[in-house]
């Protein structure tokens, strides 16, 4: 029990003293192995997990994720997504907004991440819906949560980090969020139709003229890149006709086709742009899962998880209540700090307490990316509010605070509905 | 001083070369997926390569994120202390600490580095594929991170950091 208040004493002080969480994790998990295992052992455990934890076949799907979510966006595959929704949608109530969720969901499908979605449809979407007599407040609100599907809609970088962390398999959690994802997706499409419907000012103002049939038709023409990614990633993933790391490979090389022969621009310094960029992200969370795996090796040798596992176990309290119960801290912690650090802290002591109590990890996993979905958009750290801001500083991130509250409710319902019928979360 | 942004340049170059990896391995990838699904054969090492080529695009990379700021923190303690002195201190104070914790794996992966390198430290399996220079890349990255975060301890404490020069601005 020592050792285990040391850890996460020395977690704390770090966090709260602004050193970078991996750092913070990796002085963690000296401090609990030197306490535990001699220095010698320390020494030796340190040494070998740098390599250890980077050497892995599964994880070279982390930078070729990343660098097709670049190239999808050089190939600018967001705008001509929002531009096929708004001519699909923008005629309804609420069209636009409407239009927002729909063009997050669908670069979702290939950017692998909620900032990326969220600052790529901010800065087309927003001036658009303005334009047309929206309130900034919902307009902000429409690109901050949307852009949150760019985590739980596969291939999501998040799942990966969680699949290496929690030993899952990849394939099994991107299945898993597909049905959730698109449930979200709807969720949020219907809210904005009703916080539209229930304001007539709003409603009469936002009315756009319907599009003709043929000229929808022929949009759809402009997004058969996300098809193809979308097919050839997720689909080739499902049907066993390429592994994980192979589908990554895949999508990276067609983004990059689609990068060179769609953008306007230097294609050099686009390419070369979206490899620094790649090359710099990989470092920073892999760092983040060598500081995991150390923090992860200490907290178990103290057997708090396991300590964990049984007293929850001894409640008087049913599974789903169980799975709220453990789920909690991520919603708590959602606030303060970004997903993936969440994961890499909390899911070393969490994946021993779901194994004893025969929770699905896949299936927590879930639930875990929709509870980092509502962290990305609460206060204070909300970072999706600020990279819209960022995107269009013409808005005011109180606004958009303000905007996704009926959006945090809806996420809240998910989770309670997910957690109530599991079967909504499939397993391969 | 100078000296502080060469060693920062430098870092980020080595750095954005790492981020080659990444087209090596897409283009060291497709083949295989295409002998492998039309030929119905497997080339040999390629996995093991690029197990390798990740390795060496961490690794390399870790001082150029440190540079870029790349490194996931919580930013709540700039927001609650400012530009105040209590903010430089504890700046100051996380660095060293930082230096200090690398310092200690710069030793514990250089002792495994030079173990693997005596022993020429191979992979098992069908292709045997040397695993001791990236144990060495290993402690050349986290070495290059420590003298990174010297450098940012100097900047702290000469009062060059993008912190004191925000302050002037304003």
């Amino acid at each position: 029990m020592e050792a285990m208040l040391t850890i996460v004493m020395v977690l704390l002080i770090l966090l709260g003293a602004g050193i970078p969480i991996s750092f913070a994790m990796i002085a963690a998990g000296i401090t609990g192995l030197w306490m535990q295992r001699g220095w010698d052992g320390m020494m030796f455990l340190l040494g070998g997990s740098p390599y250890g934890t980077t050497a892995a076949l599964a994880l070279i799907v982390v930078p070729l994720f990343l660098f097709m979510g670049h190239m999808a966006f050089a190939a600018g595959l967001s705008d001509r997504a929002f531009e096929v929704a708004r001519k699909w949608l923008g005629h309804i109530t609420g069209g636009l907004g409407v239009a927002t969720i729909a063009s997050c969901a669908s670069f979702a499908t290939v950017s692998g991440s909620s900032i990326a979605t969220a600052a790529t449809i901010a800065k087309i979407s927003i001036p658009q819906m303005i334009r047309y007599g929206y309130s900034p407040r919902l307009a902000g609100a429409c690109s901050a949560t949307g852009g949150t599907l760019g985590v739980l809609i596969p291939p999501s970088g998040i799942l990966v980090v969680y699949s290496f962390v929690t030993n899952t398999s990849i394939p099994a959690l991107f299945a898993a969020a597909l049905l959730p994802g698109l449930l979200t997706a709807l969720a949020y499409a219907g809210l904005v139709y009703g916080l539209v419907l229930a304001d007539p000012k709003m409603k009469k103002a936002t009315k756009m003229p319907k599009v003709e049939l043929r000229d929808r038709v022929v949009s759809l023409s402009n997004i058969w890149e996300v098809a193809i990614l979308f097919i050839v990633v997720i689909g080739g993933m499902f049907f066993g006709l390429v592994t994980a790391t192979e589908a990554a490979a895949l999508g990276a090389g067609l983004a990059l086709l689609f990068a060179l022969t769609r953008s306007h621009g230097s294609r050099r310094s686009i390419v070369w742009d979206g490899l620094v960029n790649t090359g710099s992200t990989t470092s920073a969370i892999f760092l983040l899962l060598i500081g995991a795996a150390l923090f992860g090796t200490a907290m178990s040798t103290t057997q708090v998880p396991q300590q964990l596992a049984i007293w929850l176990a001894s409640l008087d309290v049913s599974r789903p209540v169980l799975t709220l119960l453990l789920l909690l801290p991520f919603f708590v912690l959602g606030c303060f700090i970004d997903g993936l650090s969440m994961i890499t802290i909390l899911m070393p002591i969490l994946t021993p307490v779901l194994l004893m109590l025969g929770i699905d990890p896949v299936f927590f996993g879930i639930l875990v990316v929709k509870a980092i979905e509502v962290g990305a958009i609460t206060p204070p750290v909300g970072l999706n509010v600020f990279v819209v801001k960022s995107a269009v500083p013409e808005i005011k991130t109180s606004d958009v605070f303000r905007g996704v509250v009926p959006f945090i409710a809806v996420e809240v319902l998910i989770v309670l509905i997910l957690i109530s019928f599991p079967q909504l979360v499939f397993r391969i | 001083m100078k000296i502080l942004s060469w060693i920062e340049k430098a870092h980020i170059l080595v750095g954005s070369l790492g981020g080659v990896a990444t087209m090596i391995m897409i283009f060291s990838i497709l083949p295989d997926v295409f002998a492998r699904n039309f030929l119905g054969i497997s080339i040999a090492g390629v996995s093991e390569f690029n197990v390798a080529l990740l390795v060496t695009l961490v690794f390399v990379g870790l001082a150029g994120a440190q540079v870029q700021g790349s490194h996931f923190r919580v930013s709540l303690i700039d927001s609650i202390l400012g530009e105040s002195r209590a903010f430089r201190v504890t700046r100051i104070f996380t660095a060293a600490i930082s230096i200090a914790i690398f310092s200690l794996t710069l030793k514990a992966t250089s002792v495994q580095a030079i173990s693997s390198a005596k022993r020429g430290e191979y992979t098992f399996g069908d292709v045997q594929f040397p695993i001791w220079p990236f144990k060495i890349i290993v402690s050349v990255g986290i070495f290059m991170l420590v003298v990174q975060l010297v450098v940012d301890l100097m900047r702290l404490v000469l009062k060059e950091d993008n912190y004191t020069e925000q302050a002037k601005d304003s």
